[in-house]
């Protein structure tokens, strides 16, 4: 008897569990099945990118945590809705419900939502309070995953110099593209299980992988002094209808790049299309014009064919070849000082010089102060410029090239050669990168960019001197003059050759306005570059264009870095012959 | 299995000659020997058993709720360690934003504050004043007050009348030589 009560028991027992695994397995077997599959992830925990610091540790890009609020169709269609839910369930109500408080388009989300597929994100970079606030309206098929963004607290401050990344946190242009493999750190993992809250089981087998956060980059750039030149520089593309323009601030006896400005610029939170990502400065060639006078000068000097005092014959006009020489004003028959010609900027009396030099010595000169390689700072697409080789000259290279025609270069290769002269005749390559500093904020120092001689001291002097009467009140420049401070500089004022559009190639009618300068000229501290391309609507003269920006450019560095007048009285140096 | 023989042996002799008469009475000098009973009770032993059983059970699920406790507060407190992070960067942020030197310059021009001019210098060695200085361009139109270019927060200038144009100021420092 008590057998048979006790097989009845054992009986209905299994009959239940029986049941209960019918009503499992058979009836709705995938719902459970997906469930226990949902509650184990491997949660990827993106790796903070290392911010891009000024010199003085202010951050101009850094990276923030973010949330992509994504949506999930096929969930949402399959989501079954009970007939008076409080919780919206279907695209209309789901999209109703959420597309304000995204800012999205109510119409457009509705459409994402019903569009069958599996995900589809919703919005990139949500702020993670108003991510969690759409979360926690539990509706079907919306969820989040963590997400780094991108973030430039100075608005687009040196925007060209930084790059930027794009949608999967890649640096695709600027110090982000150079530096990725530095900034971008390692990403972490964890692999577990979750309840239905969303909240780790403790004893199920995880695995966990922290993050590793990118290294910081530190520029050379100094924010303020970059703020400075940009929103000056901007102006005055604006003011003269240039087709950009671009300023470099160069430390002479580091090769420290202070400020490298350009415009127009762009938005490096908001890249469209038809921004150009490139920075003129490094990755644009132009004809240097009468700036590459200075390269001839010392390339005589250094050999000893003239002195500053030699007298140079300087017909109205000059035949080399089958090419006829003018200077920019007419004159008669003058004889001009050598320093005279360089203060006049005088074409013929340069090609003179030049022709004593010879085809070899420019070349060799050229290539010493830079031309035709790169320049070598850490930036991507830095352009070698265009330099002829001795056997490519014609016969009519020798009255263009020395004035800066026929050889096309970077603007920093330009402010680098004047950086070369205020630095006593040393090249130091430019740079742009300080430190990296590791996770901790110490700085990694990195190696100091290689320097060369170029010329001897006293031709570094010699050519300082006379390029101080180009700012003079006889000179090209008058309006570089900062106060209070020797200055020594030069203008050009090329036709420029167009880059784009029909006239590809071809002297287009517009001008390359330049100024190149030092301060203080006998004791230089800094090289400032002020070039302006496209210019001739509004005044192209590059003593009435860029000559005022190098002036203030110039002026507010020297304040900053409290560099003092050197209280000392230029040379009187004689221009035209008695 | 030596000892096999010796045992059968009495069994075998009763079958030779019938069995003594006055055998019954002989008390033997064997009988069975009752069973000894145990000293040690068993209701203790049971109960130590359920106890320790019991107490397994009971600490296993001690522990397993205080693991499970803990986990929850390590997810709170993370949350809230993630909510704390959230606000230290967003508050980063507004400072750096409010540091831009754009920023700034806007806040500068909003209080009618104007650029410096080019300081002087005082050389200690002789005593000589370097440098040409200059008074800081006054502003060419007095607006009313630029809402600067800031995310949040703003300044209201409580303080007297900023003046319109700004004084002559000589910026005076020592030369390099001697720093």
């Amino acid at each position: 008897m008590r057998l048979r009560s006790g097989l009845v028991i054992l009986g209905a027992v299994v009959l239940l569990l029986a049941g209960r695994l019918v009503q499992l397995q058979g009836l709705q077997p995938q719902a459970y099945a997906d469930h226990g599959v949902q509650q184990t992830h491997v949660v990827t925990i993106p790796a903070l990118r290392g911010s891009v610091l000024d010199r003085n540790g202010n951050v101009l890009a850094l990276s923030v945590l973010k949330k992509n609020v994504y949506a999930e169709p096929r969930t949402i269609a399959a989501a079954t809705c009970q007939v008076g839910a409080t919780i919206p369930c279907d695209p209309q109500t789901i999209a109703a419900k959420i597309a304000p408080m995204l800012g999205l388009d109510t119409a457009s989300v509705q459409a994402k939502l019903s569009n069958g597929k599996g995900f589809v994100y919703l919005k990139r970079g949500v702020d993670p309070a108003l991510a969690q606030q759409v979360i926690d309206l539990s509706l079907p098929g919306i969820g989040q995953e963590s997400t780094t963004v991108r973030e430039h607290p100075s608005n687009g401050l040196a925007a060209g110099v930084l790059g930027f990344t794009n949608f999967d946190g890649q640096g695709v242009a600027g110090i982000e593209q150079t530096f990725d493999s530095v900034l971008a750190g390692t990403p972490g993992k964890t692999v577990a299980r979750f309840d239905a809250l969303g909240r780790v089981i403790p004893t199920s087998a995880d695995s966990h992988v922290d993050p590793v956060a990118g290294t910081d980059v530190q520029l050379t750039l100094d924010e303020d002094l970059q703020w400075y030149a940009q929103d000056l520089l901007a102006k005055q593309v604006q003011a003269t209808q240039a087709i950009n323009g671009t300023i470099v601030v160069m430390d002479v006896h580091t090769g420290e790049v202070l400020a490298f400005a350009s415009a127009p610029t762009y938005n490096p939170d908001n890249v469209k299309a038809g921004d150009n990502p490139a920075l003129p400065g490094i990755a644009d060639v132009y004809e240097p014009g009468s700036v590459n006078k200075v390269i001839t000068a010392a390339a005589a000097l250094q050999r000893g064919i003239v002195t500053p005092s030699t007298v140079i014959d300087v017909p109205p006009s000059y035949k080399v070849s089958n090419t006829v020489l003018h200077d920019a004003e007419k004159h008669g028959d003058e004889h001009l000082t050598f320093t005279g010609v360089l203060a006049k900027s005088s074409n013929i009396g340069t090609v003179k010089v030049a022709q004593q030099v010879g085809v070899q010595g420019l070349y060799d000169t050229m290539r010493a102060f830079g031309f035709g390689s790169k320049s070598g700072v850490q930036l991507p697409a830095d352009s070698r410029g265009l330099l002829p080789k001795p056997s490519q000259w014609s016969g009519t290279s020798i009255a263009n090239i020395p004035i800066g025609q026929g050889v096309s270069t970077t603007v920093l290769q330009v402010a680098s050669v004047y950086a070369t002269i205020a630095n006593d005749g040393v090249r130091v390559q430019p740079t742009i990168v300080k430190a990296e500093r590791d996770s901790a904020g110490h700085p990694i120092a990195v190696p100091a960019p290689p320097s060369r001689r170029v010329v001897s001291p006293q031709v570094a002097t010699t050519i300082r001197q006379m390029l101080e009467s180009a700012v003079s009140l006889q000179g090209t420049a008058p309006l570089a003059a900062v106060p209070g401070y020797r200055v020594s500089g030069k203008t050009g004022t090329a036709q420029r050759v167009a880059t784009s559009g029909p006239n590809q190639g071809h002297y287009d009618g517009t001008y390359t306005s330049s100024f190149v300068g030092m301060a203080p000229a006998d004791a230089p501290k800094f090289v400032v570059a002020v070039v302006l391309q496209g210019t001739g609507k509004k005044g192209y003269f590059g003593g009435t264009v860029s000559a005022p920006l190098f002036s203030k450019v110039m002026g507010f560095a020297l304040r900053s870095y409290d560099v003092p007048p050197t209280g000392t009285v230029p040379p009187r140096f004689q221009l035209v012959a008695p | 299995m030596s000892a096999a023989p010796l045992e059968r042996s009495p069994r075998v002799m009763p079958l030779r000659s019938p069995l003594p008469k006055e055998a019954p009475k002989r008390t033997s000098p064997l009988r069975v020997v009752p069973p000894r009973r145990s000293s040690a009770a068993k209701a203790p032993f049971a109960v130590m058993l359920v106890v320790l059983l019991g107490g397994g059970l009971l600490g296993l699920l001690l522990l397993n709720t205080l693991v499970a406790q803990q986990s929850f507060s390590i997810h709170d407190l993370s949350a809230k360690d993630k909510a704390l992070q959230q606000r230290e960067q967003d508050l980063s942020s507004q400072v750096q934003a409010l540091e831009a030197p754009a920023s700034l310059a806007a806040r500068a021009t909003a209080l009618h504050m104007v650029p410096s001019g080019p300081p002087a210098f005082l050389r200690l060695s002789d005593g000589k004043v370097l440098g040409d200085p200059q008074a800081g361009a006054a502003p060419t139109v007095v607006k009313p007050v630029v809402k600067p270019a800031a995310p949040t927060g703003s300044t209201t200038w409580t303080g007297p009348k900023p003046p319109t144009t700004t004084s002559t100021t000589t910026v005076v420092k020592p030369t390099g030589a001697h720093r």
